[in-house]
């Protein structure tokens, strides 16, 4: 049976998370935004979160079934981790964005770790994050030449007998430079492509790692943007992800362990999107009914009712999109066509509610006595990270288009 | 917990529906938008499948299913053509109004025939809306007066939808003076009534399969016993019949946006240019993504609102005008790009997009237009009425 409402036990987690959402993130939003880290009392309120929200937000160290929320499995014997993780995401976001990226974690390390790694990894990286410890993990995929197509990372790793020695540059890591170990894609082989790729979990102390430019941001600002340089890093074998048997085992190797998480991913970046729309909705739409009274038979302002009912209709429809694509992930459905759709119309999407909130309010809009100016910046990045907009109707076309091998 | 999952008895529909579609709808729709009407044929082997009463109680002949379940049905349909989903017979539209109005007994008694074998040529319309009325629906001028042991109706509606040939037509008339829609009342007037007069079909640009006419009443005496008033409240009966016409239609029209997106997709492999199918340059391919996507996002909305005027939710009102909007927009987006995608073949007849997109240009005026929608949504939400 479908069931297009979220029930009383969710409800319960949402309306906790919102009100986390409302009295530990917003109040520090602009602040953070300014001073482009996350207030370090927002951080010891913020550090338990990452760790309550199951599986899929990289919450932690893998917990045995059933001891957190999203593992219990629905009536039908379904995990729940998605629907749960998408729910908790767009009022986190909605809180602030930047911030929600700044909840301590292994942020986007964690999944990989969780699914690729082997018993003892899973325990030696992600065994750090313990309660009241602010730590971070962080998940090092891009390169200045390869942003949407992965497949162009030329990082380098070349076997030295126990170690592998990391060469080459990744951008735009966020967190990297605070967390104690990045999960580093590089590849053994250039010639064998994709398969040639593997995953490493680098430690911050590793010799011949370093930190180069932290970056100045349009949005997310007080979320750290960092460039990592890997000058012959050492990097010992039982830290590449999965162990060696692993690659030997599955052809494509490290490269589907980068996609793999996509598919639980990209939902939830869809989400933020739509907790972020929605705060920006709710701003404009509250600023408009104190001005003008929509109740009246003909409204003066049909124009800011077409914009606003737009935006609430669009709001709703894409995290309709989100649910389905996280419901598809829970029940073991093959989803990336679904997930990219969330992400491609959410990302989309919310990015023109943002530009709409502005217009609808005018010059006050673009005034720093609202967030509306700045959740405008944040949202850019949301139809470009975790795959451009562009990326994901790569991935649509070529689930509905008969033959497409590449563009 | 969030689901998406169809229950096995309406997958099972769904299949049937579809089959229904390809095999007996999809050839009959030129013919149909050409006679300006349904085949009789059709109509009975419609009848035959024996879900034209699919949403209404078994005390009426109905099969007692929910409305959600008439959304997946007509969505099928709808695939077929939209235009003969919703010309074919039923109560259609005046069901809805007798379920929304009227008193158990006028349910049973207007409705019923509409389950009886003979019933296969039978259709319901409603008379609402009035020349130049604009969207104040309530500011009409046809009048009921009562006289006697029956009402007077006097007036003239405009755009009745299907109501050449109605067996049973719903007429809403101002009985008594007052504000808005404190007032005005509504009718059912039977096949054969005097002092009515139904004008020649007019010439729409799309939807032709469903006739369109005005109806002037001149004296037109209908017994006191077909004053709908099971429902006192116009308003509360009004959202309930319009919430369950609107969502009905608009599954009509997914299911041909669907047909469009699926056709144009289709059409994008076999065509080749510049030495490849056209469907792999990515200007199209990106195109027909987005239209996949849009399709998606309007179908969650449209599950969501019927599943909410099923469990009687408080504002079913707006969620069906999010839904109705976004169907609208969203069929004008894939139709429109049909034909781009099809080129010059699209302008042609010997492909059905170009009917699809005069027939949703049509239907996302007669059924609601989007700026309607946005009106309600935006009144909802000044309401006070918390998103999600």
């Amino acid at each position: 049976m479908i069931e297009l409402e979220i029930t009383s036990e969710q409800k319960g987690i949402r309306d906790f998370l919102h009100q986390m959402a409302k009295t530990v993130f917003r109040p520090y939003a602009r602040e953070a935004d300014r001073s482009h880290k996350p207030p370090e009392d927002f951080l010891q309120k913020a550090v338990g979160l990452a760790g309550m929200m199951g599986g899929a937000m990289g919450g932690g160290k893998k917990k045995k079934k059933d001891e957190s929320v999203g593992d219990k499995p629905d009536k039908k014997g379904a995990r729940q981790n998605n629907r749960i993780s998408i729910i908790g995401a767009e009022e986190l976001a909605w809180g602030d964005p930047a911030l929600m990226l700044q909840i301590p974690g292994p942020g986007l390390g964690g999944p990989p770790v969780a699914i690729t790694g082997t018993p003892d990894q899973q325990e030696r990286f992600l065994g750090i994050f313990k309660p009241g410890v602010i730590k971070y993990g962080a998940y090092a995929l891009t390169e200045p030449g390869a942003g949407t197509d992965v497949s162009a990372i030329a990082s380098t790793a070349k076997k030295d007998g126990d170690y592998y020695i990391l060469n080459g540059t990744k951008c735009f890591i966020t967190n990297g430079a605070k967390a104690d170990w990045n999960v580093v894609f590089a590849t053994v082989d250039k010639s064998q492509g994709r398969s040639g790729h593997r995953a490493f979990v680098v430690w911050n102390n590793n010799p011949g790692f370093r930190v180069g430019k932290i970056e100045e941001k349009l949005g997310l600002r007080a979320s750290e943007t960092a460039e990592l340089i890997l000058e012959d890093c050492r990097v010992h074998k039982d830290d590449l992800l999965g162990g060696e048997e692993h690659y030997e085992k599955m052809k494509g190797g490290g490269f589907k362990t980068a996609m793999a998480t996509f598919d639980s991913t990209r939902p939830m970046v869809a989400a933020m999107a739509v907790g972020i729309g929605r705060a920006a909705y709710e701003v404009a739409l509250g600023w408009a009914k104190e001005r003008y009274d929509f109740r009246r038979p003909i409204p003066r302002y049909r124009a800011l009712v077409d914009k606003l009912a737009e935006m609430k209709r669009r709001i709703d429809a894409a995290r309709l999109l989100c649910w389905h694509a996280a419901w598809m992930a829970d029940m073991g459905i093959p989803n990336a066509k679904e997930a990219s759709m969330s992400k491609a119309y959410a990302g989309g999407e919310m990015t023109k509610v943002c530009y709409d909130a502005i217009q609808v309010m005018g010059p006050e809009g673009l005034s720093e006595d609202y967030l509306v100016e700045k959740w405008f910046r944040d949202i850019k990045v949301y139809d470009i990270f975790e795959g451009t907009g562009q990326a994901q109707r790569i991935v649509i076309s070529k689930r509905i288009i008969e033959g497409i091998t590449s563009f | 917990m969030i689901s998406f999952e169809l229950d096995e008895e309406v997958k099972g529909l769904q299949d049937t529906a579809k089959k229904f579609a390809e095999n007996e709808i999809r050839p009959k729709a030129r013919d149909a938008e050409k006679a300006g009407a349904v085949p009789e044929e059709l109509n009975r082997k419609y009848f035959d499948l024996g879900v034209s009463l699919i949403d209404y109680p078994d005390t009426v002949g109905g099969m007692n299913c929910p409305l959600f379940w008439n959304v997946v049905l007509q969505e099928e349909i709808g695939f077929g053509d939209a235009a003969v989903a919703s010309a074919l017979c039923g109560p259609c539209h005046a069901g809805a109004a007798v379920m929304a109005f009227g008193t158990d007994e006028q349910k049973q008694r207007l409705l019923a025939p509409f389950a009886e074998a003979a019933a296969c040529n039978k259709r319901g319309a409603i008379a609402l809306i009035e020349e130049d009325r604009g969207q104040e629906f309530s500011d009409m001028k046809v009048t009921a007066k009562k006289k006697g042991n029956s009402w007077e109706i006097n007036g003239k509606k405009a755009f009745v939808l299907g109501g050449a040939n109605a067996d049973l037509l719903v007429v809403f008339a101002r009985a008594e003076k007052g504000e808005g829609w404190n007032g005005i009342k509504a009718f059912a007037v039977e096949k054969g009534t005097g002092g009515m007069v139904v004008s020649a079909p007019k010439r729409l640009m799309g939807y032709n399969a469903l006739d369109v006419v005005d109806v002037t009443f001149d004296e037109c005496a209908v017994p006191a016993a077909n004053l709908l008033d099971g429902e006192k409240d116009t308003v509360k009966g009004l959202i309930k019949m319009l919430d369950r016409i609107k969502t009905v239609e608009a599954a009509r029209l997914l299911g041909m946006a669907r047909a469009a997106t699926e056709y144009a997709i289709k059409y994008s492999h076999e065509r080749v240019a510049f030495g490849k199918p056209i469907g792999h340059f990515q200007a199209l391919a990106f195109l027909m993504a987005d239209m996949a996507t849009e399709l998606n996002a309007a179908r969650w909305s449209l599950w969501r609102a019927a599943d909410a005027v099923d469990k009687g939710m408080e504002n079913t009102h707006q969620l069906v005008a999010e839904a109705v909007a976004q169907i609208n927009e969203m069929s004008l987006f894939a139709t429109n790009n049909a034909v781009q995608i099809l080129g010059g073949h699209g302008f042609i007849q010997d492909h059905p997009v170009e009917k699809w997109m005069r027939d949703a240009r049509t239907a996302t005026v007669l059924f609601g237009a989007t700026n309607l929608q946005n009106l309600i949504i935006a009144r909802g939400e000044s309401a006070g009425a918390k998103s999600a």
